[in-house]
């Protein structure tokens, strides 16, 4: 239910933003404004916090925000707070990032790997990506020491696993599925 | 003979003895206190025998009048009394009859009764014989049936259970090798092994088409 509720604001920002010409902005905006609240768990639980008035939540988010953001963005959160759907910020970032990648024929690629990759190694996956799909691609970049070596990448609904623990697991089903064939 | 001493006379018959006797008993009178008979009278008594005929006539005269007054008053009760318990004493004895007959035919029921009884519960019997035997005969074939279903059931489920332990073992035996896998690749990895792993992903890579 937020997530179809999230899907129609951000579907009516992205098209504000589109015709104001200003997408970019808003997105950099929203990606802002949930990575503060993804790492101030204070801020996060006061903007979240339904006992709190409305007033008191637009006058925070204006001061830390208004000099930074463009008006759209502004007027969404208003909005948000108006109809009681604050919590919804973080979902209607992703839908708008969704909205605004299919717009411009871009691809999200979440990469994961055992160790920090170096920057040439993360240019080289991306553009690696780009010229294997023939589109553009933003990527996220996550360090996960459980993967053991090597790196996965996970484009829509693919994922292309070139971990050592990915191997293992292949290994181990494949194992699986051998001795119980055999049964 | 009953009836006849029962029946009573017709009250002229009465009537005409009581005339008679008042007149005998009067006449006896009269001819006793005119010493008529006394020429007879008088040989008689010397010979030792004292009959008057007049008070004779008056005794027969007054026995006609007391017979049919006794006869009313007492003989004619008496008779019916007695004849009243005869009647009863005959139908004593006839109910007594009927009552002798109405047992031997009820006896005779009874014992036909008994018998069929006796018959009835014979046959009963004998179908609740029969009735239990096929009881019996059904009995052990169902528990034939149901052991050999138990037997087969529980060879299935034995059969069951030793593949799944072979299966869990199998999967025991993955898991341990992996383990050991696992844990000597985690010992051997890495900076340099990462950067190849990376390096092949990158030359390796391809965005699956839509």
């Amino acid at each position: 239910m937020d997530a179809r509720v999230a899907t129609r604001y951000a579907q009516s920002l992205f098209d504000v933003a589109s015709k104001q010409n200003i997408v970019s902005s808003v997105s950099d905006d929203l990606a802002s404004i949930t990575a503060a609240l993804e790492h101030d768990p204070r801020f996060k639980s006061f903007i979240n916090n339904p006992a709190m008035n409305r007033e008191s939540k637009l006058k925070l988010m204006e001061g830390v925000f208004s000099d930074r953001t463009t008006a759209l963005t502004m007027q969404l959160f208003r909005l948000l707070l108006e109809k009681r759907r604050e919590s919804l910020i973080h979902l209607v970032a992703q839908e708008f990032d969704r909205f605004r990648r299919a717009a411009s024929n871009t691809l999200f690629a979440q990469v994961v790997s055992a160790m920090p990759l170096t920057e040439a190694e993360q240019k080289a996956i991306v553009g690696k990506l780009e010229t294997s799909s023939k589109q553009k691609v933003e990527a996220t970049f996550e360090v996960d020491a459980s993967l053991m070596s090597g790196v996965k990448v996970h484009v829509g609904n693919s994922v292309m696993d070139g971990t050592v623990r990915g191997s293992l697991d292949r290994l181990r089903d494949k194992l699986l599925y051998d001795v119980l064939k055999q049964a | 003979m009953a009836n006849d001493i029962e029946k009573k006379p017709s009250s002229s018959t009465t009537a005409f003895k009581i005339i008679i006797g008042i007149t005998l008993m009067l006449a006896g009178g009269y001819l006793n206190s005119q010493h008529t008979f006394k020429s007879i009278e008088e040989p008689l008594a010397a010979q030792g025998i004292p009959l008057t005929f007049g008070n004779t006539i008056s005794v027969i005269g007054v026995f006609l009048i007391l017979f049919p007054v006794l006869n009313s008053f007492f003989f004619a009760p008496l008779m019916t009394a007695i004849n009243e318990r005869n009647r009863e004493l005959e139908n004593t004895f006839s109910e007594a009859e009927s009552l002798r007959k109405e047992m031997g035919d009820m006896k005779s029921a009874y014992e036909k009764r008994i018998s069929d009884t006796e018959a009835e519960a014979r046959e009963k019997i004998q179908a609740q014989l029969k009735e239990a035997q096929d009881l019996r005969t059904q009995l052990m074939a169902d528990a034939a049936t149901a052991k050999e279903h138990m037997i087969a059931q529980a060879q299935e489920e034995i059969s069951r259970e030793k593949d799944k332990i072979m299966n869990e073992l199998r999967v025991e035996v993955v898991n341990l090798a992996l383990g050991a896998t696992e844990k000597l690749i985690g010992e051997n990895v890495n900076n340099e092994t990462n950067k190849r792993l990376v390096q092949e992903f990158i030359e390796k890579a391809e965005v699956p088409s839509k």
